[in-house]
């Protein structure tokens, strides 16, 4: 039990750390009445869903308790009309869940809006139920909602399912699950008993509301394992919403228990330094109000001290100029941006930096922003257009339109600058590692110190290494290692570093090119990642104003050695992995991929190779990028392994969410914090850890994404 | 760089081990956390006036045009520096990273304060301080998903008085003027000192919904 508590806190500081920013209030002015949260994280009333969706975009983390029971739901408003959960609950044991519900009608004048949800569709299939529900604001106060319910919800005064007017198949609800979960329950749905459910919302006021319910969940399992004693299927609650960000709850349940309820909401649309605290960029130099002309460059010896010159004004303002070359009337300046997270925002204010820095002959600036070494587009724009549209009215658009976008495999401009900066940087920090969900344990943490260094032999060749030493933790008590017959290409992954309390993190060299137009390659060699060193090549095609790109990956990789050093393993010989003996584990492994950004800021993904264990199969993810840098996704892998051999889960998938950090400091940084919730460790479908794939290093400098960002062009 | 979310934030919170070296110059977690108790505490990007006395000698010495500028919600207050003209607008700077343009002392741009003014057209509105008139103004935002809302406002000038103004040991003659611009959901007013000649010495002019007004003078 303690564990658990131990969970809750941690999942709270999760919660509150994500909350942390969008707290001010957007104030949309709507008098829309925003869904109470259930105890299962969704929309609804106490237990019982509602037909109501969440604001789209919307992501929230809720926390309830109630007798033996304890739920930690994470959920997100992935279309207006889709809401989406990811549930971590202790019935009567620990299990995850994943809820969907999908608004088929909006509430009109007389009709009442309806909604089809799925309870626990894809887990082990104890809260499994389907359901229909239609909701109704019968006064500006009072919802009312009313639904039928399968499965667990159909387990109160159940009668014959209706649809087995269809086929008498409906009426029986089928028991066999797999035992490992994790699939699809579509033999269940909608057969069985069905029930009838309701319940009622009263708002006293902004931010007072009570609630009563009929249950239709009899709560046998709890009754049958736990203390749980279910006298009635009446519930009653009161919510409190001070402000958009939280909102706690106190309910009295099935005549016996006491329940508590906390949810903290995100809205990722919103920032609460709105536009940013950004310093303010350097103005439009016009020429003809130019007094001090920046001298042409005439002679060679001029033009290197002027690009000498131009490199360290901007390195001041956080940009790095690789490069930059006068041509006719054009100044041609390759250069990566280290401070915003938006090249857009880069483009913007390196143009305006140059108003002022170029020669009075120039006429038009070529911009190349690079990553890693390489050039990633060239942006053509207009110094008059410049001067004409600063703080014009509609500027944005204006100059989106008058911008020219390229792709910039060229070579670098002819005169190249001589950075200062050290090739050879290091670092040391402190590092905090959990470990979730990992079967027995909720959560492990080791916190200790990680040495870092990197060494740039050119722009786009770097070497870099990170060690790293536990100071103290519980990651060394590694429990169970689950039962397979594949290689244990990850699912002893908590081994790494436990005895010997760190280790070499990575050690590699990489190595970023542009073999030609509209491609991309790269090259990592080394110790990769925690278990396995190798070689991993990619190259990927995507054309600067393309929304679809095609990629290749092929590795060879020996698996490490626990003790994190430079030696490497076999596989373990039996199940349970406690006998390692035989040839060191290598592979040769490797995908095609294929991506495509929507209009809409999804952006999907498909990969289809062999993954690390010798399966094959394909990775099936889904991301919603947001234009201000937040991005939550989904993924999931099948390959041939057999769901029985997969173990736990039955196959890889998860919950990715990114959060830029600009958000929540306001300050401009391109860093960002990322986490996936529920992958489990598994062997099957599971690919090389590589910082710095190509996809995510070139997307930011295409113009998909520079015309998501160009608000920030001005700013 | 990527990190997960965990490891930055609490990561900063470890006081006991200091991150070092130029590698962790920028550790955003130390600055994550500075960052969020400084815009709450909202010290971050409150201008000064540095001390210094204001008089007219002092306003002389100095080689860039002044002016006066205090975010009255924010009861701060700041002198700018004019740091650039283009044709009818200028821009001024704060040394702290704060900008604001006006255009024939009209704000027409805001940069650094957080909900910002991107840009305006203020023609009619310039027309309008002629005496008063009825005009459309069209304000662009930047909001909190990057993207730009363009708002537009009925507006119209009145005259309301006649004053002596005086800035620094020096007294003007102005008009007193007023405008009044509403859309569905928002209203501002802006006030004006202007003088024969059309030049606005002081003013009180809208700047954005969380920014709120702007105050400048002349120096």
């Amino acid at each position: 039990m303690v564990s658990f508590y131990s969970f809750i806190g941690f999942a709270g500081a999760v919660a509150a750390s994500i909350a942390a920013a969008p707290v001010v209030a957007q104030g949309t002015g709507e008098d829309s009445w925003r869904a109470t949260y259930t105890l299962f994280g969704t929309p609804g009333i106490i237990d019982m869903p509602s037909a109501v969706a969440l604001p789209d975009g919307e992501i929230s983390a809720n926390l309830s308790a109630f007798g033996d029971t304890r739920r930690a739901t994470f959920s997100f408003q992935v279309l207006p009309r889709l809401t989406a959960n990811f549930r971590y609950s202790l019935i009567d044991a620990y299990d995850r869940s994943f809820d969907a519900q999908y608004l088929l009608a909006d509430e009109g004048r007389i009709r009442p809006a309806v909604a089809i949800g799925f309870r626990d569709f894809l887990g082990t299939g104890r809260y499994s139920s389907e359901y229909f529900v239609a909701t109704k604001t019968v006064s500006p106060n009072v919802r009312v909602s009313g639904g039928i319910g399968w499965g667990r919800l159909g387990t109160v005064n159940g009668f014959t399912n209706p649809l087995g007017i269809i086929d008498q198949g409906f009426e029986t609800r089928p028991t066999d699950r797999p035992g490992t979960g994790g699939t699809v329950l579509a033999k269940q749905f909608f057969r069985g008993d069905a029930a009838f459910f309701g319940g009622v919302e009263w708002r006293l006021n902004d931010e007072w509301t009570v609630l009563a319910e009929y249950s239709s969940d009899s709560y046998q399992r709890e009754t049958d394992r736990t203390d749980f004693v279910r006298e009635s299927p009446l519930n009653f609650g009161v919510t409190w919403q001070p402000n958009e960000s939280y909102q706690l709850g106190a309910y009295y349940l099935y005549g016996s228990e006491v329940g508590l309820s906390a949810t903290i909401i995100v809205d990722p649309t919103s920032r609460p330094t709105v536009s940013g605290l950004d310093q303010a960029p350097i103005p439009v130099a016009v020429r003809s109000e130019m007094t001090a002309a920046a001298a042409s460059w005439g002679t060679p010896q001029v033009q290197a001290g002027a690009v000498q010159a131009l490199g360290a004004i901007m390195s001041a303002e956080g940009f790095r100029l690789i490069g930059a070359e006068i041509t006719g009337s054009t100044l041609r300046v390759r250069y990566e941006n280290g401070r915003y997270r938006a090249e857009a925002q880069g483009v913007g204010r390196l143009s305006r930096l140059l108003t002022n820095a170029a020669p009075l002959d120039i006429d038009t600036f070529v911009l190349e922003p690079s990553q890693n070494g390489i050039a990633l587009s060239s942006v053509t724009i207009r110094r008059g257009d410049m001067e004409q549209l600063e703080n014009a009215p509609n500027a944005t658009a204006l100059s989106y339109d008058r911008v020219l976008f390229d792709d910039a495999s060229g070579p670098a401009p002819a005169i190249l600058y001589d950075d200062p900066t050290p090739a050879f940087l290091w670092g040391i920090s402190p590092y905090l590692e959990v470990t979730l969900f990992d079967g027995e344990s909720p959560a492990r943490g080791d916190v200790g110190l990680e040495a870092s260094f990197q060494y740039e032999l050119r722009p786009n060749l770097v070497l870099a290494g990170s060690y790293r030493q536990r100071l103290l933790g519980n990651r060394d008590e590694v429990g169970r290692i689950s039962e397979s017959t594949l290689p244990d290409v990850r699912r002893t992954g908590l081994r790494y570093g436990a005895e010997s309390g760190g280790g070499i993190e990575n050690l590699f060299v990489s190595w970023y090119a542009r073999p030609g137009r509209d491609l991309y390659s790269r090259v990592s060699a080394g110790y990769l990642e925690r278990g396995f060193a190798g070689v991993s090549s990619e190259v990927l095609w995507k054309p600067v104003d393309n929304q679809l790109a095609l990629g290749a990956e092929l590795n060879y990789s020996i698996m490490r050695d626990f003790d994190m050093g430079f030696g490497f393993r076999p596989a373990c010989s039996d199940i349970n992995c406690t006998d390692y003996s035989g040839e060191d584990y290598d592979i040769v492994t490797g995908h095609v991929s294929a991506y495509y950004d929507f209009d809409n800021g999804f952006v999907a993904q498909v990969d289809v190779g062999r993954y690390l264990a010798g399966d094959w199969g394909a990775t099936f993810s889904l991301d919603r990028e947001f234009n201000n840098g937040w991005k939550v996704g989904g993924y999931f892998t099948l390959t041939n392994v057999e769901f029985e051999d997969f173990g736990e889960g039955s196959f890889d998938k998860g919950i990715r969410i990114e959060v830029p950090f600009d958000a929540l400091v306001g300050t401009p940084t391109r860093d960002t914090a990322g986490t996936t919730l529920s992958s489990l460790e598994r062997d099957g479908g599971a690919r090389l850890r590589i910082d710095g794939r190509l996809y995510d290093v070139v997307e930011g400098g295409h113009q998909g994404q520079m015309q998501d960002n160009w608000g920030r062009f001005w700013r | 760089m990527k990190k997960t979310l965990i490891t930055g934030l609490l990561g900063a919170t470890l006081a006991l081990v200091a991150a070092c070296g130029p590698l962790q110059e920028g550790n955003r977690a130390v600055s994550l956390l500075s960052g969020v108790f400084g815009s709450l505490s909202g010290a971050d990007d409150s201008p000064s006036e540095g001390g210094v006395a204001m008089t007219r000698a002092v306003i002389e010495a100095q080689e860039a045009d002044l002016l006066r500028v205090s975010i009255i919600s924010r009861d701060a207050t700041a002198i700018l520096l004019k740091v650039a003209t283009n044709g009818s607008k200028v821009t001024w700077a704060s040394q702290d990273g704060l900008s604001l343009a006006f255009d024939r002392g009209l704000l027409v741009a805001s940069r650094g304060f957080g909900d910002d003014l991107m840009g305006t057209d203020i023609s009619s509105a310039v027309a309008s301080l002629r005496g008063g008139g009825n005009h459309l103004r069209t304000l662009d935002f930047l909001n909190g998903l990057d993207e730009i809302e363009r708002r537009t406002f009925q507006c119209s000038t009145v005259v309301t008085g006649s004053e002596s103004l005086t800035i620094v040991e020096r007294t003007y003659q102005t008009t007193v003027l007023e405008e009044t611009c509403t859309d569905s959901n928002f209203g501002f007013k802006n006030t004006y000192w202007r003088d024969r000649d059309g030049t606005i010495w002081q003013s009180r002019q809208w700047i954005s919904v969380q920014t709120g007004y702007l105050g400048y003078q002349r120096l």
